[in-house]
């Protein structure tokens, strides 16, 4: 027995670990009160039932859940994340380019093999499902819209594990699936495309979209072969599109723009430094995988993290002592 | 809206009520066939003072406990008449229908 359970009856000591599992701005809040609930309905047993005890855990997944989307803090990260939810499936249309490109120049060779329109329409219905997805969701369609991003995110997934070698090694692929997997998330947990659209307005998602098609253009056609130093013009032109368009005054776009860039700028970067350790040290492509898929995972959730302790502060105001126990 | 938080904002719609209250009054209310629990209860409460549906109405130390009573916010209380209202029209189209089937269907 600790310190904090001195003093309590077996069955306040049970209840005590149980609500310990609550945030500890809901135990401040309600802590208390809850014990005397809980004892009230005790009715003399020394050990908490098994139904009490399970709705205990679900209530307590459900305050961190509310706490997490909930209150004028929740408001914030519901907004952040509509915000990912409408410009994230834009740049990801970049991808398509890849698709159009491949199959002008299959209609230009007049090429028929079956084979290699397979190869060129696979990632066809990835960039589909994103546009109808984004189209749907802003239109308010929600449940359409998270059921499209998932589809889609779960075919980017297919064709690049199937077909690897055509559809991306692991340094192209990475940024991408991870951008996917961040928007059906953000289409999911938030109010969707449509609210996104409310906050920024049409001129923001103009200017995303003109981001993605310069993007596109300079990764896919002639132009960025003549300009010096692409890469870096691209990353330049991707990070100030996606400023632009995520209202940096607001401290909900100040929190969408690093969940876009993250997947796509950790990626390059880890890719990078991969190659630089790699003219020493021989990595196995396993290890590489996980690098590029963990850089960009770890930093995002770090960040999440960051802001979560940031703020965070028990309200209402705690009755003094209870929170600490 | 869910049944727990129908039954809850129910509970609370006459009178202010301390947690313990809400749960015998959810039983009594739903002649024992709902039991609602402490953690359903205050994750409950937690989301309908959040969206400003129920508030604080105050608090009391009985045999050294904490009792804190909640009641029903003007909204809370706006969207329980609502909720009474969309559940009033489905039952009275329910019993139509039954009423209708009595009497050798719709055709």
């Amino acid at each position: 027995m600790n310190e904090r359970d001195a003093g309590h009856t077996p069955i306040e000591r049970r209840y005590l670990r149980l609500l310990a599992l609550y945030p500890r701005a809901h135990r401040a809040a309600h802590g208390e009160e809850m014990l005397g609930v809980l004892l009230d309905g005790a009715e003399g047993r020394s050990r908490p039932g098994m139904a009490e005890t399970v709705d205990l855990l679900w209530g307590a997944v459900q305050v961190r859940w509310q706490h997490a989307l909930g209150g004028h803090r929740g408001r914030d990260r519901r907004d952040t994340l509509a915000m990912v939810s409408l410009l994230a499936p834009v740049l990801l249309l970049v991808g398509a380019y890849w698709a159009v490109r491949g199959i002008r120049g299959l209609i230009r060779a007049e090429a028929g093999a079956p084979r290699l329109w397979l190869g060129v329409l696979a990632d066809v219905p990835v960039w589909s499902a994103w546009l109808a997805a984004l189209v749907v969701g802003v239109f308010g369609m929600r449940r359409a819209s998270v059921a499209l991003a998932w589809l889609a995110t779960a075919a980017l997934i297919v064709v690049t594990a199937i077909d690897p070698d055509r559809h991306w090694s692991v340094e192209m692929a990475a940024g991408w699936v991870l951008l996917s997997v961040f928007a059906a998330v953000a289409v999911t947990v938030s109010p969707g495309p449509r609210r996104g659209l409310e906050l920024l307005g049409l001129s923001r998602l103009i200017i995303l979209i003109g981001t993605a098609v310069i993007l596109g253009l300079l990764t896919t056609t002639g132009l960025g072969r003549y300009l010096p130093l692409v890469e870096l013009v691209e990353l330049v032109v991707l990070v100030l599109g996606v400023l632009a368009a995520c209202r940096p005054g607001t401290r909900s776009g100040r929190r969408a723009a690093p969940i876009i860039l993250t997947p796509l700028i950790a990626v390059s970067v880890a890719d990078r430094l991969f190659l630089d350790f790699d003219a020493y040290l021989i990595f196995a492509a396993p290890v590489h995988a996980v690098l590029l898929y963990g850089a960009p995972v770890v930093i995002t959730v770090g960040f999440a993290a960051l802001l979560h302790r940031f703020d965070r502060h028990p309200s209402p105001e705690p009755r003094p002592g209870w929170a600490a126990r | 809206m869910r049944e727990p938080t129908f039954l809850v904002l129910t509970a609370l719609a006459a009178q202010a009520q301390h947690g313990y209250g809400v749960l015998r009054d959810v039983a009594a209310i739903s002649d024992g066939q709902v039991t609602l629990r402490a953690g359903t209860l205050y994750a409950a409460l937690d989301r309908l003072c959040a969206e400003g549906w129920v508030e604080v109405d105050r608090e009391e130390v009985v045999e050294s406990r904490l009792r804190r009573y909640y009641r029903l916010t003007e909204t809370g209380a706006a969207r329980l008449t609502a909720e009474v209202r969309r559940r009033q029209r489905h039952t009275s189209a329910a019993e139509q229908r039954l009423q209708l089937r009595g009497e050798g269907g719709l055709a």
